[in-house]
């Protein structure tokens, strides 16, 4: 041990000749750790760093002695309580002196050796990867012969939970001197550039303890890092890394919530919802409760990408809308990027969402059940092969029909039933230490049975294989490909003659490979490669049974390509100013076999505009569409607590959902774009203010954007959807515009945590085209139907303690615009009604404030299982809100205006949760 | 999954009271009048009536304005026209042309010319001539207790495709109590009530208000079948004892096939969750002094088919009478009693000579004259009086 201790101290002088010339001298009597930090602080400049228990062991510290024997006085003094001294710099780290921290040291550590960092880098080197745990450590990174890139090195690693060992996500990693910063990537991955010498990295996630490590950094080298699930929320842990981000991240309109976040939001029928609580953020509205879609910053609901693990999910809701179809225990966190759009992603204009399942647990075998009143839910996680693969697996299934079978005889429901079932699979393979593979799967699936005599269908599978590699130190790639279904079926068999199935599908294969490059601390450049195979089948129609006259139909397979190349740079330009800039070129056609027609220009497309009919034969370009897509955004931060962000993002999209419903029908079709349905285009510039108030406890954010589309399909009036062959016909092109600006107070921790956001936006619609067409509202600007201007939200929870909370949801909004009727008349023997201006009216307000209960009886870490039950009441006002207002004749009898509300009445709920 | 029971209640409680449709007023809805519809399918062999009116505000609670002293007249592509005179049936004004056998083929117009000057026509329509109808009938419904009449349809040569019905329709039902007595107000007296004059049966008759068309472009045979038409519950008078209906079959255009079916899909099937959004499309008509201005209407021409349809209550067997005619007792055994009993809505129901009683019930109980007339339809099958 003296041995050691006098080689530790010979080291560290050699160390600090470097810095001192002058002397000092300095004097301590009985000094506790705070005050020998506050005294070599003022008097030497030195940083000092204690472990924990030297303040609870009550460590006093007496000497006098100059600056340059400081360490070694220092280390004496140490030694009798169990402690010593090391120094980097200007920071000197005093340490446990005890078995188990010097366990991963290697043993010629405190050997007689003039230059340790040549024996220690050969050492780090052997070891491979290491694992952080322990803040009182130092972890030597790289050799420190070989220091590249102008003497800066590079700092890998991953950042996992320390209980389940699964990768931890947006967890922010900072050097204390410098500018460096990294956000670890959906895997759990980071890298940060640092300067050789000693740093300390803090570690900040989401519910996890902050950790700080002391690094010294030789060379380019990896770290794994273990972080805590934090316990107790301390009010004294305010920063958070969400907050972090917010202000140093120059992405702006990035939304990002954790599961179990989600979990604890009061929802209908006590599901945690996974779309739900994409409604509850500014800047997203939908038409009404049990509608499937979400508008971001008005755009239309076709207009967000939705990815579950890198599959394009076309239908994502269950029950027509009631509930998201993604299984609560296997997400483990949704982004919502609704401004800057990073350049890797395309093909959608508004918004991409993009549902991260988690990869399981890699230390045991655990499971969860849950009984809600409506799905019933089972997962299971853990290693196959321990530290190489894992695997989560869940499925949920419902047992509704039952509420069917409760509606009285006559409401013509009492034959229906519901059901639906989704399972989710995933599996990691860790070849070693730089190759992962990936493998996900997902299916989900929805009956209904309205009567005997009509059925409808929805399936959506997806399966993808991801390869990430990293390259080196500097340079990552990740490589995916796979498969995307969706198909709906409806069937008809009331009336034999008339009897029919229709089928619709839509199958698309991908391929995505996307390249991080870290070319030095100033540039971080992402490039790479989308490419997508669509194949849509628009409609069959097949007759159903015997007797049916029905004339088999199957209108023609639309296919297309699409193709795009991108590269960004992320900039910093300095501490303060940085800059992500875009650029994405994408090349879409519709491919043959195929036949259309051509149309006169300038009249409207019908049968007696048509001009030509043209033949283009199998696998070339029907018309080719390309263009750029610009992607910046920059960020200015005056100080750690205040910045301003400004973007500016193109976007294009070539595929289109059709419908002249208000919520997503599950009857609507998708539409690639060909000769001639052009794809849609967009642009949106943003800006926006960030800061933290309240002594750093409150984010506040103001944020607000213009958009303008183009393309957009709406219909024509009598259009009809399903089974047309010349869609084309019955649309119409319009352009948009949005405007609006989102404030949002967000607590992201302590007892009281949530968030409160109030918006205010305008979507607006205009036909393009002549006047003698018949346009609709005349040509003029007329407002989306989901064009709501005010909207104020709160999402709010309150721990009274670790096994109590309760949930508060508010939601306002103006109500959506809908047609009614402008006048009656008599037609036929009948009252009929006149419709005129599309949106002209608004529907009443939207209120609903909803509750619930948390309670988790047993939280010893030592039980077997671990339950959780939920109790809450969904609509607790029992407002009547609208859904439509509209105008029923009674077959021409007689006029009435009604009001259709689909939760009109408190929805009381329970749910049981079980982990194991 | 087991749930405790009175969760089971309690849910289901909140779940039928969840979904709910109220009657709704919106408020601060500006709406419309005056604007011209014109009415009149061109009948190619026989009359041809037409209707011009205005539309309503959707609160006006009055029958249809009808607009006199118009000039209506059907012209042909060559110009021939075929003026049509006013007539006055009770309140209503409408235009009958003479009894006309046009050309078939020949398009027509159907033109209106309104007494400030503004004239209004139609585009040339074809005429289309109806396949005879196929079949009436009927199905029971057990379930929702309810029956259902329907058309079926064809066109062996497969050229009509699209059809559009409308029909008349005339029942017999009886009041609940058969009564032999009546009440006389003038003279006070109860007189004895002879079946030839009884007000037990009792005609009414109207029209279909529904919009009634359908297609068969995705079918391999021009074969309508089944095509409901009505749907009548079992406490429904229509099928009490006899219920007949005139059908009138015609054939139309895609196009007017498009125009009728938007018109049905805006009245009939708005406001659910996965409804279309209402739209309008303009019909055929044009005002040619004011080319902006909207006319709301649709013309179509052509020669139609016409079927009548009878149904007995012993075919269909499920009507329920079901009431609540409760008789009422008067105390004294004099005219004043029955005078008040009288003007307080009551005929009477039986008379015990022998009791000396008087049994009293409410006039639609006894009297089917409230819902109906004696007026029997000269066609009517039974010896009912």
């Amino acid at each position: 041990m003296i041995k050691k201790s006098f080689l530790l101290t010979a080291f560290a002088v050699l160390l600090s000749c470097g810095i001192g010339a002058q002397q000092k001298t300095i004097n301590l009597n009985q000094a506790s750790p705070e005050m020998v930090t506050e005294r070599l602080r003022s008097e030497l400049g030195l940083k000092i760093f204690f472990p924990p228990s030297a303040y609870s062991d009550s460590l006093k510290v007496t000497l006098n002695t100059t600056d340059r024997d400081f360490l070694k006085a220092l280390n004496a003094q140490l030694q009798k309580s169990g402690y010593y001294a090391d120094r980097r710099d200007e920071f000197i780290f005093v340490l446990n002196i005890d078995k188990g921290q010097f366990a991963e040291l290697p043993s010629d550590y405190f050997s007689d050796n003039s230059d340790p960092s040549v024996s220690q880098a050969a050492t780090l080197l052997e070891e491979g990867e290491k694992l952080a745990v322990s803040q009182n450590k130092i972890y030597k990174i790289g050799d420190a012969n070989r220091i590249s890139r102008g003497g800066r090195a590079v700092l890998t690693g991953y950042v996992k939970d320390m209980e389940t060992g699964e990768p931890l996500i947006g967890v922010s990693v900072a050097a204390d001197r410098q500018t460096a910063f990294s956000v670890t990537d959906s895997y759990g991955f980071y890298r940060i550039p640092l300067l050789p010498g000693s740093h300390v990295l803090k570690f900040k996630g989401y519910g996890f303890e902050d950790t700080d490590l002391m690094v010294e950094i030789m060379g380019d080298g990896s770290l794994d890092v273990l972080l805590k699930e934090k316990v107790y929320s301390l009010r004294s842990v305010i920063l958070s890394a969400e907050n972090t981000q917010n202000l140093r991240s120059t992405q702006m309109g990035l939304e990002r919530v954790r599961i179990d976040r989600i979990k604890h939001v009061p929802a209908a029928f006590g599901e945690a919802d996974v779309l739900k609580i994409v409604l509850t953020l500014p800047g997203v509205k939908s038409v009404g409760e049990a509608s499937g879609g979400f508008n971001v910053r008005g755009g239309a609901t076709d207009q967000n990408l939705i990815l579950f693990n890198d599959g394009t999910i076309y239908n994502p809701t269950h029950l027509f809308g009631l509930f998201s179809a993604f299984n609560p225990d296997i997400v483990n966190d949704i982004e919502l990027y609704k401004s800057t759009i990073p350049a890797r992603f395309g093909g959608r204009i508004s918004s991409v969402l993009e549902i991260n399942s988690r990869e399981g647990n890699g230390k045991k075998i655990t499971g969860s059940a849950g009984i809600g009143l409506l799905t019933g839910k089972f997962h299971l996680e853990g290693p196959i092969l321990k530290d190489k693969i894992n695997f989560i697996v869940g499925a949920r299934t419902t047992y509704s029909d039952w509420i069917l079978g409760l509606l009285p005889e006559n409401s013509g429901y009492k034959n229906g039933s519901a059901s639906f079932q989704d399972i989710t699979a995933g599996a990691s393979y860790k070849i070693d230490s730089k190759n992962t593979l990936y493998l996900n799967g997902y299916y989900s699936r929805d009956g209904f049975r309205f009567s005997r005599d009509t059925s409808f269908a929805y399936q959506n599978l997806n399966a993808s294989l991801k390869w990430r590699s990293t390259m080196s130190e500097s340079h990552n790639m990740v490589i995916t490909a796979g498969y995307d279904h969706y198909n709906y079926q409806t069937e008809d068999v009331g009336n034999p003659v008339n009897s029919y199935a229709m089928n619709f599908y839509i199958k698309q294969g991908f391929v995505r490979a996307n390249f991080n490059w870290l070319v030095n601390d100033k540039h971080t450049i992402n490039y790479g490669l989308n490419s997508v195979f669509y194949h849509l089948s628009p409609g069959t129609l097949m007759p159903a049974g015997d007797e049916s006259l029905v004339m088999p139909k199957k209108l023609p397979v639309e296919r297309g390509t699409e193709t795009a190349l991108y590269v960004g740079d992320t900039w910093s330009i300095n501490e303060k100013f940085s800059v992500e800039m875009g650029l994405r070129y994408s090349l879409y056609s519709a491919l043959g076999s195929t036949t259309y027609n051509t149309y006169f220009p300038g009249v409207p497309k019908s049968e007696l505009t048509v001009m030509d009919t043209i033949t283009v034969p199998e696998g070339k370009f029907v018309k080719p569409y390309h263009g750029p897509e610009f992607r910046i955004s920059a960020r200015y931060a005056f100080n750690n607590d205040f910045s301003v962000k400004a973007g500016f993002n193109s976007m294009r999209q070539n595929i289109h959902m059709l419908s002249n419903t208000t919520a997503i029908s599950p009857t609507d079709i998708w539409k690639l774009s060909d000769a001639n349905i052009a794809p849609q285009s967009g642009w949106q510039a943003a800006a926006g203010l960030y800061t933290n108030i309240f002594g750093r406890r409150v984010e506040l954010s103001l944020e607000g954007y213009y958009k303008e589309m183009n393309n957009y399909l709406d219909y024509k009036s009598g259009a009809i959807i399903n089974m047309n062959e010349h869609i084309e016909r019955d649309v119409v092109e319009t352009t948009g515009k949005a405007f609006g600006a989102e404030i949002m107070f967000k607590k992201p921790l302590g007892k009281l945590n949530g968030w409160m956001a109030y918006t205010y936006s305008r979507t607006m619609l205009k036909q393009v085209g002549d006047l003698s067409e018949g346009l609709v509202n005349r040509g003029e600007w007329y407002s989306a139907s989901y064009d709501k201007p005010h909207d104020f939200k709160i999402v709010a929870n309150y721990k009274f303690t670790q096994r109590f909370s309760v949930s508060l949801n508010v939601d306002y909004a103006t109500g959506r615009p809908v047609t009614i009727p402008l006048s009656k008349y008599y037609y036929g023997n009948g009252y009929r009604l006149y419709y005129s201006d599309r949106n002209a009216y608004r529907i009443p307000d939207y209120f609903r404030m909803d509750f619930s209960i948390n309670i988790e009886p047993s939280h010893n870490l030592t039980l077997l299982t671990h339950s959780t039950i939920t109790l809450g009441v969904y609509n607790i006002t029992g407002r009547k809100n609208a859904y439509s207002i509209y105008y029923d004749t009674h077959s021409g009898s007689k006029i009435q205006g009604y009001k259709l509300s689909i939760f009109g009445a408190p929805i009381p709920y329970i749910t049981y949760n079980i982990k194991f | 999954m087991k749930f405790p029971k009175s969760l089971q209640i309690l849910l289901s409680i909140s779940l039928l009271l969840t979904g709910c449709v109220t009657p709704f007023e919106p408020e601060g809805h500006e709406t419309t009048d005056n604007l011209i519809v014109i009415e009149g399918d061109i009948n190619a062999t026989g009359t041809t009536e037409v209707y011009v009116s205005r539309s309503q505000k959707l609160s006006d609670l009055s029958k249809r304005t009808l607009i006199a002293g118009a000039s209506v007249w059907i012209q042909s592509e060559s110009g021939t026209r075929f003026y049509a005179n006013q007539q006055v049936s009770g309140n209503d004004v409408f235009y009958r042309t003479n009894n006309l056998n046009l050309n078939r083929n020949l398009k027509y117009k159907l033109c209106v010319s309104l007494p400030g000057g503004r004239q209004y026509e139609s585009d040339l329509v074809p005429i289309l001539v109806a396949p005879p109808i196929k079949e009436i009938g009927f199905t029971r419904d057990t379930i929702k207790e309810s029956i259902t009449f329907h058309v079926s349809a064809e066109d062996p040569t497969n050229n009509t495709r699209y059809y559009k019905w409308s029909f008349t329709e005339d029942w017999e039902f009886s009041s609940h109590i058969f009564t032999s007595y009546i009440y006389n107000p003038i003279t006070q007296t109860i007189d004895e009530l002879p079946y030839d004059k009884n007000i037990y049966f009792c005609w009414n008759k109207g029209v279909s208000t529904s919009i009634l068309v359908a297609s068969t472009t995705h079918l391999t045979e021009d074969k309508v079948e089944r095509m409901p038409l009505v749907s009548m519950g079992k406490r429904d008078e229509r099928i009490s004892i006899v219920y007949s209906m005139e059908l009138t079959q015609r054939a139309i255009t895609a196009e007017a096939y498009r125009y009728w079916d938007n018109l049905r899909k805006n009245s009939d099937k708005v406001g659910g969750i996965f409804s279309p959004q209402p739209s309008e499309m303009q019909g055929n008509i044009k005002c040619i002094s004011d080319p902006g201005e909207i006319v709301l209407g649709y013309i179509s021409a052509g020669v139609t088919s016409s079927k009548r349809f009878f149904a007995t209550d012993s075919e269909m067997k499920m009507y329920r009478n079901i009431h609540d005619c409760a008789l009422v007792e008067p105390l004294m055994h004099a005219a004043t009693a029955w005078h008040s009993l009288y003007q307080s809505g009551y005929m009477i129901a039986d008379y015990d000579l022998g009791l000396v009683k008087t049994y009293w019930t409410l006039a639609n109980c006894v009297d089917c004259r409230t819902r109906g007339t004696k007026n029997k339809p000269a066609f009517w099958p039974n010896d009912h009086k």
